[in-house]
């Protein structure tokens, strides 16, 4: 290379480094996204080898086919007890209609969390199982616990980095919620102002509404 | 035997007998007082009991049997003899029905408690307002429970209660208010803002997201 640089000018010596830089970077670059777009469902198949599964039941739940749904988790949890995927969603399944039936997703999701806790970080990361935190917050909230939801939703805000953005935003927004439903405004804004940084719609006109009522006292 | 020798015969006995019936009416009355108190206070106690009954009535009229007696003594050795079926009546009706409770009570079946809380403090607004916690007593019998003794005990309002019933079965009753309050104000909070549109019950009536 010394020597070709010698005998070109020095242009288009600055061309041929540019153009190996640049072909350098495309290969790194490509490597780099197949790895990657290899990786993804491999890696998510070896977190969880019903992934697939699991995903289709949580369309049909969705759907509302919740018969359905539950039909394609019972086989999966009768194989693996412990598959978290089927678990979670089965918990929700569950927690849908209330009474006896949302005890049973409760204590499911309870269970669950003990799976994810014990878990690889990189699955939990991956498939989202961190939002299971924010889940059993919110369960606990609905039925008037707010001692058990807050320590489950500051559960969730240890995590608040591995989780998705979809996630973080609900995570934030919830967390907002419990302190104005604590009584403690000062905080509920504090999290209503995380979460309008992490791109929540509704944050900004409850932070509005917080410090309405606040100077209204 | 003349006057003197038959006032003598008479009077010896009534002597004798007079100041023995002193004596045993003086110690019967201490033991009467003792197993009687300790058989009223079992009744009393536990309406479980309720055979008992009898045993009091039938020592009440001993005693009645018993004072009319000591008022006879002296006078003749009928009512000498008197005092003495009253003095040993008395005693052994007592005693007996006494003998009894003791028994039982080392039979005795377990108490249990309730606490009741009047006004509920899981109402109060007002962290220095008070309450009165009541306690039920209650013996378990072939019919179910009985009520033994109710008891009211004042106490503060975000005071973490911690009654012991030492004697009983140890009972006791834990009662964590703050805990209930917070949980409790939301809920007044929640059912205040049924139907109300405004700022805060519209944020009070929100429902958490999930992505699950």
């Amino acid at each position: 290379m010394p020597e070709m640089n010698r005998f070109m000018p020095t242009y288009v010596a600055f061309r041929f480094k540019r153009s190996w830089t640049l072909s350098g970077l495309c290969v790194a670059l490509s490597i780099m996204a197949s790895a990657r777009s290899h990786a993804g469902p491999d890696a998510a198949s070896s977190c969880d080898p019903d992934r697939a599964i699991v995903d289709r039941a949580m369309q049909l739940r969705n759907a509302g086919k919740i018969s359905a749904a539950e039909d394609l988790l019972k086989p999966i949890l009768a194989k693996n007890g412990n598959s978290i995927g089927a678990n979670y969603v089965l918990a929700t399944i569950e927690l849908s209609p209330g009474g006896q039936r949302g005890g049973n997703g409760l204590s499911r999701l309870l269970r669950t969390e003990k799976l994810v806790e014990q878990a690889s970080p990189q699955c939990a990361r991956m498939l989202g199982w961190y939002s299971l935190y924010n889940t059993i917050g919110a369960q606990y909230y609905r039925n008037g616990d707010l001692d058990r939801s807050e320590i489950y939703l500051l559960k969730g805000y240890q995590h608040i980095g591995d989780m998705f953005d979809s996630t973080k935003k609900l995570l934030l927004d919830n967390l907002g919620l419990l302190y104005f439903s604590k009584g403690n405004l000062q905080k509920s804004v504090m999290f209503y102002e995380q979460a309008q940084r992490a791109g929540s719609k509704d944050a900004a006109k409850r932070i509005t509404a917080i410090r309405r009522i606040e100077n209204s006292k | 035997m003349n006057d003197s020798n038959l006032h003598n015969d008479v009077g010896k006995p009534r002597g004798t007998i007079a100041t023995a019936g002193a004596g045993a009416v003086g110690g019967a009355s201490v033991a009467a007082g003792i197993f009687g108190a300790l058989g009223l206070a079992k009744i009393l106690g536990n309406p479980d009991y309720s055979f008992a009954y009898p045993l009091v009535v039938f020592g009440m009229v001993a005693l009645f049997i018993l004072i009319s007696a000591i008022a006879v003594a002296p006078i003749s050795q009928q009512g000498a003899r008197f005092a003495w079926f009253g003095v040993l009546s008395f005693f052994c009706l007592t005693a007996a029905g006494s003998i009894i409770l003791l028994i039982q009570s080392y039979n005795a079946p377990p108490a249990y408690v309730t606490a009741t809380f009047t006004p509920d403090p899981t109402s109060f607004a007002d962290e220095n307002a008070s309450t009165r916690v009541q306690l039920i007593l209650q013996y378990r019998t072939k019919d179910g429970f009985v009520p033994y003794k109710d008891q009211q005990i004042p106490i503060k309002g975000h005071d973490f209660i911690n009654l012991k019933l030492v004697g009983l079965d140890q009972l006791e009753t834990k009662y964590n208010e703050n805990y209930r309050d917070e949980a409790n104000r939301y809920k007044q909070l929640k059912n205040a803002c049924k139907g109300v549109h405004n700022e805060a019950c519209d944020m009070v009536n929100l429902p958490m997201g999930t992505d699950a």
